[in-house]
């Protein structure tokens, strides 16, 4: 689901994401992304990771240390470098916002463009979802990239979002504009007394 | 009387056959944050200002909202409703509208909140037509200059600060100075009208005040049989900021529904919408733009509250004859601090208006009521809407209050005067007396001219001041009685010119029988 991206996040996902496209190309960009997704993965688990990072009462310079204790030697130098830097700038707290902004900044890279479907519920078969991806592609012009969700309150059909567009197929916004165009139109022009014997 | 239950069933299933199934494509995004009747949305890439919103909220009941602000990744909204349902990350809805009210016939008599959904107990208000609440006024071509006498029925008012239709005139004054009761004495008046083409369909938005002050506006209203004709917009105290801004528009886009009727032949075409008052609005308005982090200016009122008040107010219109000839007149009231008139909303509401009925707490006390202020209180294009009768006797009367109120000065430091400024205190002391009126006792225009007329011509100069008013009613009834004759005439020449002598003889002759 589209998330609001602050501005501090989008400047240092830039400059994480240019960085990676210099040294390595498209692929760099992907293995970046990959190992930044890891490690927010690490610190998303466990609550005292995020504690660690966000704490003021932590003393950078220990907190620099104990980055480099923990992630030195198992990601790479560009990527501890990052987090060292926004350590002293005080913005550890930020990497998940840079996550979310690092991952937008991919998928306009690679064309791609997140979709959220949203069913009414059960699960959705591969060939369902092979065609589905494939009529997107083909209207969006844009590789998409699916996420299914379940809505009980859709009775049926399908809703997709895409970026802040909604387009919904389903029962219940059928049955929403039914009930309206029947109270709008009223006796479809007819004289109530007509309905009277 | 039995219902054809088959046959609305067969209604209902072609309307499904006809249903065309198709999707629904719009713009959404999220509730970020939420609170005072104000929300921020993430999202919503495409809305336009102004554009009404729809929050899903996880009750299953859909709030509407209002775009106000357009930020680089935000939208700021004013909520209308039940604002404490939204929760953050509810879904929100571009609808493609803009706010609209219902508006007709069905409105008349009724008390509506802003939305236009019945606050009066009765039953739901079902128009067949709605109105957009935030329209451009109409342009120069579609109107004509104000040629019509609204009357207020007050002798004040009517003989020197005479208001015409589709005029914009402001009355403003301290608390507890009868702002009020002039603008309900001028619906009241309005009855004498009803049912004819001159008939006036009046409005009465009551912004930010106490329910139960608008409570015994309607019992008055009822009372003197001049609901009938009335619409009560009422955005209470207690109501949220963004209802208490959108009061105004909503009850002037009601208006304007019978304002433009007349372009279709239909009547009544003329309105008088009353604004209880701009002052309250106008803090709404800050506290709503303060929460949206507009940047403030003077007295922390926003940039644009001159165009809150001029975009309202120039919606007041007098139609040209191509479009009916319709009037949207407007009497927005401003509520002043120990008389200070050069606060920043009194010098911009004076500004925009056609002139002011301005009422002063001295001369309430002294018991001149309607406490209007002659003197300050003008109007600039009422004049020529009076009729020819008003126009003759209504000159002196200004000159004559005039330096009664200059000699005033002198005549308290007990000094000895010639018998020549004598003569006009005495004259002033009883115009004085003369223009004092009971609430909720409108004069017609003849009965005004008539006691004017007395007053001016001096034949009021030998009555105690304190019968003058007896003798005023006493005359009234006279020419009911005995001098309709020459009455009737008035009535149908609408000037003096011609009359005078006999008017003069009829007065004297009642003063002869009057003790």
């Amino acid at each position: 689901m589209p998330t609001q991206i602050d501005q501090v996040a989008s400047v240092y996902a830039r400059s994480l994401f240019e960085l990676a496209r210099e040294l390595g190309g498209d692929a760099g960009v992907a293995s970046m992304g990959a190992e930044l997704r890891e490690v927010c993965g690490i610190v998303r688990a466990d609550g005292r990771a995020l504690e660690l990072f966000r704490s003021p009462i932590v003393d950078p310079g220990q907190r620099a240390a104990s980055l480099k204790r923990t992630f030195g030697g198992r990601v790479t130098d560009t990527l501890l470098n990052f987090m060292l830097v926004l350590n002293r700038k005080g913005r550890l707290a930020e990497l998940l916002s840079i996550e979310d902004a690092y991952e937008a900044l991919e998928q306009q890279a690679f064309g791609r463009i997140e979709v959220d479907v949203f069913t009414a519920g059960g699960t959705v078969d591969e060939a369902t979802k092979a065609t589905l991806a494939a009529d997107l592609k083909k209207s969006l012009g844009k590789e998409p990239v699916l996420h299914f969700y379940t809505d009980p309150a859709m009775i049926g059909g399908l809703k997709l979002r895409i970026g802040d567009q909604l387009i919904d197929g389903s029962v219940a916004a059928q049955l929403r504009r039914m009930r309206s165009a029947l109270l709008d139109r009223g006796l479809g022009g007819r004289d109530a007394g007509t309905f009277l014997s | 009387m039995k219902i054809k239950t088959d046959e609305i069933t067969s209604v209902i299933k072609q309307e499904i056959q006809n249903f065309a199934s198709q999707l629904e494509i719009s713009e959404v995004g999220q509730v970020v944050e939420v609170g005072d009747g104000i929300a921020r949305v993430y999202g919503l890439g495409k809305v336009m200002a102004g554009e009404l919103l729809e929050f899903q909220t996880q009750s299953g009941k859909a709030v509407t909202g209002l775009t106000m602000n357009l930020e680089q990744d935000t939208v700021g909204a004013a909520l209308f409703g039940d604002t404490d349902l939204i929760r953050e990350g509810d879904t929100v809805k571009a609808t493609g509208r803009i706010l609209e009210v219902p508006v007709g016939m069905e409105m008349l008599g009724r008390v509506v909140d802003p939305l236009g959904n019945a606050l009066d107990g009765g039953a739901a208000i079902r128009t067949s037509a709605t109105r957009k609440v935030d329209i451009v006024a109409p342009g120069i071509a579609a109107r004509q200059p104000v040629k019509e006498p609204l009357q207020f029925g007050i002798k004040a008012v009517d003989s020197m600060i005479p208001v015409g239709r589709g005029q914009r005139e402001l009355v403003i004054g301290d608390r507890k100075t009868g702002k009020t009761a002039v603008c309900l004495d001028c619906i009241i008046n309005q009855k004498q009208y009803w049912g004819t083409p001159d008939a006036v369909v009046c409005i009465y938005v009551a912004v930010g005040q106490k329910d139960s002050t608008v409570a015994g506006v309607v019992e008055t209203l009822r009372k003197n049989g001049a609901l009938d004709y009335t619409i009560v917009v009422n955005a209470g105290s207690s109501s949220p900021a963004p209802l208490q801004y959108i009061a105004p528009y909503s009850g002037c886009a009601m208006g304007e529904y019978f304002m433009w009727q007349g372009k279709e032949g239909k009547a009544p075409k003329h309105v008088l919408v009353v604004y209880d008052d701009l002052s309250k609005q106008a803090v709404a308005y800050r506290e709503l733009s303060l929460l949206l982090r507009r940047p403030p200016g003077r007295e922390a009122y926003p940039g644009d509250v001159f165009y809150l008040h001029s975009r309202l107010l120039e919606r007041a219109t007098k139609l040209s004859n191509e479009n009916g000839g319709g009037s949207l007149t407007a009497l927005p009231i401003i509520e002043t601090q120990e008389g200070d008139v050069s606060a920043y909303i009194p010098t911009n509401v004076i500004s925009i208006t056609d002139g002011q009925i301005y009422l002063q707490p001295e001369l309430f006390s002294a018991g001149v009521r309607p406490a209007i202020n002659v003197g300050i209180s003008v109007s600039r294009v009422g004049g020529n809407a009076q009729i020819k009768a008003m126009k003759e006797v209504a000159g002196s009367l200004r000159l004559d209050l005039a330096a009664y109120r200059e000699l005033e000065a002198f005549a308290q430091l007990g000094t000895e005067l010639d018998a020549a400024s004598q003569r006009q205190l005495d004259r002033g002391a009883r115009m004085v007396e003369l223009l004092k009126q009971g609430q909720f006792m409108p004069f017609t225009v003849i009965d005004q001219c008539i006691s004017i007329f007395a007053a001016s011509k001096g034949l009021m100069d030998d009555v105690p001041v304190a019968k003058v008013s007896a003798f005023e009613k006493g005359l009234l009834e006279y020419f009911q009685g005995p001098g309709k004759a020459v009455r009737d005439q008035l009535v149908e020449k609408k000037s003096f010119k011609g009359l005078e002598d006999q008017f003069s003889a009829a007065i004297k002759a009642f003063k002869a029988t009057f003790k």
